[in-house]
């Protein structure tokens, strides 16, 4: 719901904080429109930093109809004019919405089918409720869901053919074959982690999964696998694979691998009895959970997301896996994934400022140097610290923690560009106080990291030193 | 014909500096984005009004990776020009382009 404010209100405000006269105000916003509309007139566009551009647009001449009439009729070819804003006022716009991210439909990925839409949409709230939840999935619970799953899949084995799945478009195949023996090592120290089988039984179990790989199509594994550890993890007792099963189209995919992996098991055991099956399956289950978790925190560097049962995955398997994830996921958004960073963040927690003792003879642009990329983010150093006074003057042996970008190093994100510029405007006050000529340089730097700062920031600044910093811009 | 040639404009029209101008037009248009973000709407007499709309979400399809993603919802910016403006430039030079 947006608010209307009149002209008259709009001039009030602006002609308080510029201490004009509201006349001079009006007239000199009536001057600005005529500018604007003149140079529209004369085929130009109007740029304005930080808030958007007017321009004309040419319209074709095509068919419509007045819809009073119902007669049909030609729009001749016009002009119109459009104003597009700038990333900036888009930010500052779409403020309350900015925290919000696009999130992966995993289930409609191979399956373009509208009519399967709304029950998908259901599937991912549901899984999303699931998230919510707090996920320990505890073994004896997980085994005597599985004795009944299996039990029911047993009854039901031959309306299902694991081998009827049509293919779907997985381009990354191939790589994830290649991947297959360095998973197999991963499984296991997962698995060693999470259980206390003894280990001849997690070998047979591998041997046992690898014949099943080899035997099934490589492409449906791949979906399969996804989803069976979403079922996994998602109903914590046996009514709620019931209900899945029912309700779901994309989760019986997940049934269909349950099953094969209970048929291909079954063949060199048949004569063992059912505990070790149930024991087997749960094994296997679980080694499949735990490729999906190194296959989604490897994988996700690559490019493709898999937000949710990433998420889910990395919460149930090792928790740094999560932070991995996490800021694999804000790599990709800045479309380039650094891996040194993504180990760095792992150990410290995301964007956790570093402890850095300070050497001798090093100075904030050295380290900043060092340590940002480019000394002349010392500032962001500076502001970060406290317990320096004077920008000029660091004591060697002291403690000083470094902010960490959060972006890539080749550009800094909006957010530490503002810390930047917070960091110039601190400099600033400190030479203006001190009485030093070069204070409106840091003023000027600091209009350089966020243009708006002396608005942004809570400081009080000389006009002189402004006007001085517009002239330099 | 960017902001610096905008300001030059208003400059010379009001006889004043350049910083001057520059800091009245950057005031002016920090108080329309500032209204802007709180949602307010508001119209500049010959220009057009400003406005936000809020877009819901909904999905998308990204046919290179061939997935579905849900969109967020979005407050973005809504820009309508006067009817006098609107008129005056419609059928501009349509030959020059």
């Amino acid at each position: 719901m947006s608010e209307k404010l009149t002209f008259q209100e709009l001039i009030e405000s602006i002609a308080e904080e510029t201490d004009n006269s509201q006349q001079f105000t009006r007239d000199f916003i009536k001057d600005f429109v005529d500018i604007i509309s003149d140079e529209l007139k004369s085929g130009d566009n109007i740029n304005i930093a930080g808030f958007g551009k007017f321009k004309l647009q040419k319209v074709d001449e095509r068919e419509g109809y007045n819809p009073q009439t119902e007669e049909k009729m030609t729009i001749p070819a016009h002009h119109k004019l459009v104003f597009k804003p700038y990333k900036d006022l888009r930010e500052v716009v779409n403020a309350p919405y900015a925290h919000l991210e696009p999130t992966l439909i995993e289930d409609e990925k191979s399956d373009a089918e509208p009519a399967a839409e709304p029950e998908q949409k259901d599937a991912a709230k549901s899984d999303e409720k699931e998230l919510n939840k707090k996920q320990s999935p505890i073994i004896d619970e997980l085994e005597s869901l599985l004795s009944d799953e299996s039990n029911e899949e047993e009854s039901t084995e031959e309306t299902f053919d694991p081998f009827s799945f049509t293919s779907g478009d997985f381009d990354f195949n191939e790589e994830r074959e290649e991947e297959n023996t360095e998973r197999d090592d991963v499984k296991e120290e997962d698995i060693v982690e999470y259980r206390d089988e003894p280990a001849a039984n997690k070998y047979e179990v591998d041997e046992d999964l690898a014949e099943f790989m080899g035997s099934t199509e490589d492409q449906p594994e791949n979906q399969q696998k996804e989803t069976v550890t979403e079922v996994n993890y998602s109903p914590t007792s046996p009514l709620g694979i019931a209900l899945n099963d029912d309700n779901d189209p994309n989760e019986t995919g997940s049934k269909e691998l349950a099953v094969t992996s209970v048929a291909v098991t079954q063949q060199p055991s048949q004569k063992k009895s059912s505990s070790v099956v149930t024991v087997l399956v749960t094994a296997i289950l679980l080694l499949v959970i735990a490729a999906g978790a190194w296959y989604f925190s490897t994988f996700s560097d690559a490019g493709l997301q898999k937000a949710e049962s990433k998420r889910l995955i990395s919460a149930a398997t090792v928790p740094t896996k999560d932070a991995v994830n996490r800021q694999a996921q804000q790599a990709k958004t800045d479309n380039q994934a650094v891996p040194n960073q993504t180990n760095r963040t792992m150990q410290n927690g995301a964007n956790a400022p570093e402890e850095l003792v300070i050497a001798k003879g090093a100075t904030l642009w050295s380290i900043a140097g060092a340590q940002l990329g480019n000394p002349r983010l010392w500032p962001w150093i500076y502001d970060t610290n406290e317990s320096i006074e004077n920008p000029d003057l660091i004591f060697a042996g002291a403690t000083l923690s470094v902010p960490r970008p959060s972006g890539v190093p080749s550009g800094l994100s909006s957010g530490d560009s503002i810390a930047v510029a917070k960091g110039y405007a601190a400099a600033y006050l400190w030479y203006k106080k001190h009485h030093s000529p070069k204070a409106k340089n840091y003023l000027w730097a600091a209009g350089k990291y966020h243009e708006k700062i002396w608005s942004l920031a809570n400081i009080q600044i000389d006009n002189a030193d402004l006007s001085a910093t517009g002239k330099a811009r | 014909m960017n902001t610096k040639d905008v300001v030059a404009a208003l400059a010379e029209n009001w006889g004043m500096s350049k910083a001057e101008s520059r800091r009245l037009l950057d005031t002016i248009v920090q108080t329309f984005s500032d209204n802007l973000a709180k949602g307010q709407s508001f119209t500049i007499p010959g220009l057009g009004t400003f406005s936000t709309n809020t877009r819901g979400e909904r999905k998308s399809y990204n046919p290179h990776y061939k997935q579905y993603m849900q969109l967020p919802p979005k407050r973005v910016v809504d820009f309508k020009p006067s009817k006098g403006v609107k008129e005056e430039l419609k059928y501009l030079e349509l030959d020059n382009e």
